[in-house]
């Protein structure tokens, strides 16, 4: 193993990962705070640290569609995007799950207008859940670069074949250095080999690509489409560990459970604000108190059963996210509500905290709050959203 | 001269597994004829016609073929008589006739 860490943002870190993954294709448009990976990319194509065709196109539309393109011709491909970048592809985000190409597209997550905003938050990425692609969030830098290398073996297994899209919470991580271990060349090849596509372009075998099928075929494909979703789970989990047994670092899969076996309270949250809430269980349980988190580190495929075997002994449980479905309550607790509903013989209280939009800090005082809130037994309605220090005096 | 790879006849499917993983797959899959969309033919008049390719290319359905003895056959269960081979003809070697229904 490489032992030299070097010190990088989280988008220099997924640059560093993406030119280990040696994609024959970049396609990209740049939009704030995503911009520094591909200008690394870019940097390096020049230089020639890199090989592989990179093209600078007009829109983030024409950056997805070139990738579905290129990962037609059969070779592995790269964009990244942010915000209204990714809502400006969402025609194409359906497309390309649809159409089973293993792209992989880093999202810095970012708030969507209105009001206008770089900041970071998770609006943008959930909301484009039923865009079909495989979602998953990183903590750190670190993790970003090892779950870019892991989102090419996850999108290219023959058993999955769907784009994933790696989101990375803006700012907090993706303009933030910390030390990073960048894999050995070498080790990442083992672990990554080249793509071989199970369909492609190809004059001498030609393929109707992307064919049209009516009310009475289009079904069967939206069954195969579940079931490669369905199927990426277990294979998450698979290529974390090979990942772990190659390069020296496996998170165990789907969720990261921190002391939830005995939790009372539990805070089920995602991303960069989980290493937080991790510092707060530790303070609160040397203080006694019986707290856990459970961290998602994919949204799709959602891993229900997993949550419900994480969550079996707490009976108060928030789950804080960076989003809110406005009408409703967060989308994230919303589904874990749902995971829920199948859980034998009780029911845990879910509630659900919004915080950290538009970059907003959400501080360890927060976490503690949140924790105090799960202790209380007054939940004035069921689907009353918690507003995590929302900056303003909250007239209810 | 190139033609058109043969439509390879699919059955309907019946199970799952008839189905492609995705929809990519060799021509013919799942193919539409759209004649019942048609309200008049194109026809070709292969004396006329110099055999340059660009009906048979920009044709959107693929309904025309060479046939063996490299004449230039429109597919009646594809065509849906939009017309474009007719505006791209540069010999007007295509033009619409009645069609008896």
């Amino acid at each position: 193993m490489n032992k030299e860490k070097e010190f990088l943002s989280g988008n220099e870190a997924v640059a560093a990962a993406v030119a280990l993954a040696r994609p024959e294709v970049i396609a990209v448009y740049p939009i704030t705070p995503q911009t520094t990976i591909v200008e690394k990319l870019a940097e390096w194509v020049a230089n020639g640290k890199i090989q592989t065709q990179y093209l600078n196109m007009e829109s983030e539309h024409s950056a997805l569609s070139a990738v579905m393109g290129a990962s037609a011709m059969g070779v592995r491909t790269f964009t990244s995007t942010s915000s209204q970048g990714l809502l400006y592809m969402s025609e194409c985000l359906h497309y390309a799950a649809g159409g089973r190409f293993p792209i992989v597209m880093v999202n810095a997550n970012r708030a969507v207008a209105l009001p206008w905003s770089i900041f970071g938050d998770q609006r943008d990425s959930i909301s484009q859940l039923e865009s079909g692609w495989i979602q998953l969030y990183a903590e750190n830098a670190q993790e970003a670069l090892d779950l870019t290398l892991q989102s090419f073996a996850i999108a290219e297994h023959p058993e999955v074949m769907l784009p994933v899209m790696l989101n990375v919470d803006g700012f907090s991580l993706t303009h933030t250095y910390e030390p990073v271990h960048v894999p050995l060349a070498e080790k990442v090849n083992q672990f990554l080999p080249p793509y071989a596509p199970t369909f492609r372009m190809d004059l001498e075998h030609p393929l109707s690509l992307g064919f049209s099928a009516g009310p009475r075929d289009n079904t069967a494909f939206k069954i195969k489409q579940h079931r490669a979703q369905l199927n990426a789970e277990k294979v998450l989990e698979q290529v974390d560990r090979k990942y772990g047994e190659i390069i020296g670092r496996s998170y165990g899969g789907a969720v990261e459970s921190y002391y939830t076996e005995d939790a009372e309270r539990t805070i089920v949250t995602l991303g960069s604000i989980s290493g937080l809430v991790r510092d707060v269980v530790d303070t609160l349980r040397a203080a006694g108190e019986k707290v856990g988190l459970l961290r998602l580190r994919s949204l799709r495929p959602f891993p229900a059963a997993r949550i419900r075997e994480a969550l079996a002994a707490t009976s108060r449980i928030g789950v804080l996210e960076k989003n809110v479905s406005a009408g409703y309550e967060g989308t994230v607790a919303t589904h874990v509500r749902g995971a829920l509903q199948t859980l034998q013989g009780r029911q845990p209280q879910v509630r659900s905290f919004t915080g950290g939009l538009s970059g907003r800090d959400i501080s360890a005082k927060d976490i503690r709050e949140i924790y105090a809130d799960l202790q209380s037994d007054t939940q004035s309605t069921e689907n009353e959203v918690h507003w995590v220090d929302p900056g303003v005096i909250y007239e209810s | 001269m190139s033609v058109r790879p043969p439509v390879i006849p699919w059955a309907t499917p019946q199970a799952l597994s008839d189905y492609p993983e995705w929809p990519h797959a060799p021509s013919g899959i799942l193919v539409e004829g759209h004649a019942s969309w048609r309200q008049a033919l194109p026809q070709i008049d292969n004396s006329q016609c110099k055999k340059c390719l660009q009906c048979y290319l920009l044709c959107p359905d693929a309904a025309i073929s060479v046939s063996e003895d490299n004449k230039f056959v429109i597919d009646l269960e594809l065509c849906k008589g939009c017309g474009v081979c007719i505006r791209e003809c540069r010999f007007e070697a295509i033009r619409w006739s009645e069609e008896k229904k």
